[in-house]
């Protein structure tokens, strides 16, 4: 009888959590497999998943892993390679990003003045050791400053910033993030690089292949040298390439590079999304924002350093020249783009998001709904292939509750 | 390798140093992987702890290998401390390799979960519904495999995994390891996975590097093949491969 009734409040509480004294349970439907599922809460974990009773009409949304991004590059005006980031600010930006599904992420700061990121990255270390958001950033990631200086490859890089590989000169960057990089985009064909991956790999940093002019060959010694990933494939490469050689191909048919990509409707067509995911498989492809601070402020105008930069609700743009300046969504947003232009499955969308990055990045309680994991959770509907995030869970706490 | 034979079913090399030792363990491991992918689409993977499976775990991880395609399992691990614990076969396997693999799954057994028994029932299950391909294991200077100490072995053992308490030998291997301050601070219980489960493993890789390892290479090799010297089982599997060094196979008679 006490079952039942349980279950007689579930039908009436949708999807308001159940709270006995510690556990809360939530009700929906797994995205693994579209059934039912009721997945309890406990002291910050995952205690019990398990199947409702088959008389049971559950709330209809979907359960799901919280969502990992490894690349962003600020949200809600807050930009992790900027000269006014503060704490505050940092947990601003988490908080704001649960709100839009994302539990875990690692602030990416990009090619800068040396002092500048180190600067910001003792700030971020310091945000880590907050007890309410620190959970969230497991670390960080340093996108340059070893990167092709080449137009077009270097992307929106400063040219004036870029530098060659200098073990000695990472080693006091990582410094000042207390050992929180864990990832790093290098260009694989500068002077150095091969041996500054390897001693990177050594130290336990992920090595990731981006903004380059790679040859074949200099991309395989990367990977031999322990290089494991390729960032934002597709983005971060010159308009117009050599249609044999270029640095595309190699890191879509090495099994041994896992790609990130910007599936946000603006940076990749449908058909490049599409090709690559079929050329990588669901097991080498994970999804990343890349975005930019101005992600998740209302549409309009925006001064950056000299430049004018207009928000649209979807991509950031230079007015002047009507080109894509940079990315404005959550990775949320690249789950219903992934699921609208290859047709995937909600399974493998969620795994792109989700659990490849925790597998990447030894993540280990992070990734997946099971009895033990981390309760870092989000409940959505899926309303024209657009993910709805309803509420978000973090540690076992509801952080997010849609109005 | 110096020399090479086989002893009723299992097949043992003795190599110049550890380091040849891991890298032969390696190869043989990466081969038996490599084949499960190419017949399945993936593979199931049991790794082992302690001092003596340092250089095979740091040899495997530079192999050839999809770890995307692997789920990995472990031997045991000690009741009641944290996967932060010094001596926490988990945190091990994290350092010594899975951080630097990152394969596709992970089962962790938490030895300090609420409750034991869900644990080793769910663990069990895990364990059914993944058949293992490569299982890698060492011997204990007592003989045992996994925490199946002489007292507590059993052949037939009808559980996939149990709790079961150290003998003193065990103990104090831990202690001369290094892995805890005193004998005290071992823990007197674990949870292991059963002899049963491990001979069920359709290869069994067994690496025994060192001078201390001696007496139970010779009693694994030599010995009636009982509990009494838990690794003599070994000799019944249809497809184990026995790695050691020229010191732990110093006793073998030539």
């Amino acid at each position: 009888m006490k079952f039942l009734t349980l279950c007689f409040i579930f039908i009436l509480a949708l999807m308001i959590p159940i709270e006995s004294v510690d556990t809360i349970t939530l009700h929906g439907i797994s995205y693994l497999d579209e059934n039912p599922v009721l997945v309890s809460l406990e002291n910050g974990k995952i205690s019990a998943v398990e199947q409702p009773n088959q008389n049971t009409d559950g709330p209809d949304v979907y359960i799901a892993p919280g969502l990992i991004d490894v690349q962003i590059n600020g949200y809600v005006g807050v930009d992790f390679s900027g000269p006014d980031l503060t704490v505050e600010g940092v947990i601003k930006a988490t908080k704001a990003l649960w709100k839009a599904g994302v539990t875990t992420y690692f602030p990416t700061i990009i090619t800068s003045d040396l002092d500048r990121i180190k600067k910001n990255f003792a700030i971020l270390a310091e945000a880590r050791k907050n007890p309410e958001i620190g959970r969230s950033i497991p670390g960080f990631h340093l996108e340059g400053p070893y990167i092709s200086p080449l137009a077009g490859f270097r992307g929106a890089h400063l040219e004036k910033y870029i530098r060659k590989p200098n073990w000695k000169e990472f080693q006091e960057l990582q410094e000042a993030a207390e050992n929180g990089i864990k990832l790093i985009t290098v260009a694989p064909e500068i002077d150095g690089a091969i041996p500054f991956i390897r001693k990177c790999v050594e130290s336990g940093v992920v090595v990731s292949l981006g903004h380059h002019n790679g040859s074949a060959e200099q991309i395989q010694l990367a990977v031999d040298a322990g290089a494991k990933m390729g960032t934002h494939l597709g983005n971060g490469c010159a308009n117009e390439i050599n249609r044999h050689h270029n640095p595309i191909w190699p890191q879509l048919s090495n099994d041994a590079i896992t790609v990130s990509i910007i599936a946000d409707g603006f940076h990749l067509t449908q058909e490049e999304v599409r090709t690559f995911y079929k050329a990588k498989g669901v097991e080498n492809t994970i999804l990343v924002s890349d975005a930019l601070d101005l992600a998740g402020l209302p549409p309009g105008e925006y001064v950056r350093g000299e430049r004018k930069l207009v928000l649209t609700p979807d991509v950031v743009k230079l007015p002047k020249e009507n080109v894509l300046a940079g990315a404005a969504s959550p990775i949320s947003k690249c789950v219903g783009v992934m699921l609208d232009y290859t047709g995937c499955s909600l399974k493998n969308a969620i795994q792109m998001a989700s659990t490849n990055p925790a597998r990447l990045f030894s993540l280990y309680g992070l990734g997946e709904i099971e009895v033990g994991k981390q309760a870092d959770l989000i409940l959505f509907s899926i309303e024209d292939n657009q993910v709805v995030i309803k509420q978000t869970y973090v540690d076992g706490k509801l952080v997010y509750k849609q109005d | 390798m110096t020399k090479s034979f086989t002893i009723d079913q299992l097949q043992a090399a003795v190599y110049g140093d550890p380091n040849e030792m891991g890298e032969a363990a390696a190869d043989f491991v990466k081969s038996k992987l490599n084949g499960a992918i190419q017949q399945k689409g993936e593979a199931n993977l049991i790794l082992a702890t302690g001092a003596s499976q340092f250089s095979f775990l740091k040899a495997l991880q530079r192999k050839a290998i999809d770890w995307k395609k692997i789920t990995v399992f472990h031997l045991d691990e000690y009741k009641g401390i944290s996967d932060q614990h010094p001596a926490s076969f988990r945190k091990y396997l994290k350092e010594r390799i899975l951080d630097s693999v990152a394969p596709k799954k992970i089962y962790f057994l938490n030895g300090d979960a609420p409750d034991l028994e869900k644990e080793m029932d769910n663990y069990s299950k895990a364990l059914q519904q993944h058949p293992i391909d490569v299982a890698c294991i060492g011997i204990g200077e007592n003989g045992h495999i996994a925490f199946n100490d002489p007292p507590v072995a059993d052949f037939n053992d009808p559980k996939w995994v149990k709790l079961v308490s150290l003998d003193e030998d065990c103990r104090n291997q831990q202690l001369g390891e290094g892995w805890f301050p005193t004998l005290d601070d071992v823990p007197k219980q674990a949870l292991t996975l059963t002899i049963p489960a491990i001979m069920g493993c359709k290869t069994i890789s067994c690496v025994v590097p060192d001078e201390r390892k001696a007496e139970a290479v010779y009693n694994t090799l030599n010995e009636e093949i009982s509990t009494k010297c838990p690794a003599t089982v070994l000799r019944t599997h249809p497809n184990t491969s026995l790695f050691l060094d020229t010191n732990s196979a110093s006793k073998i008679a030539d």
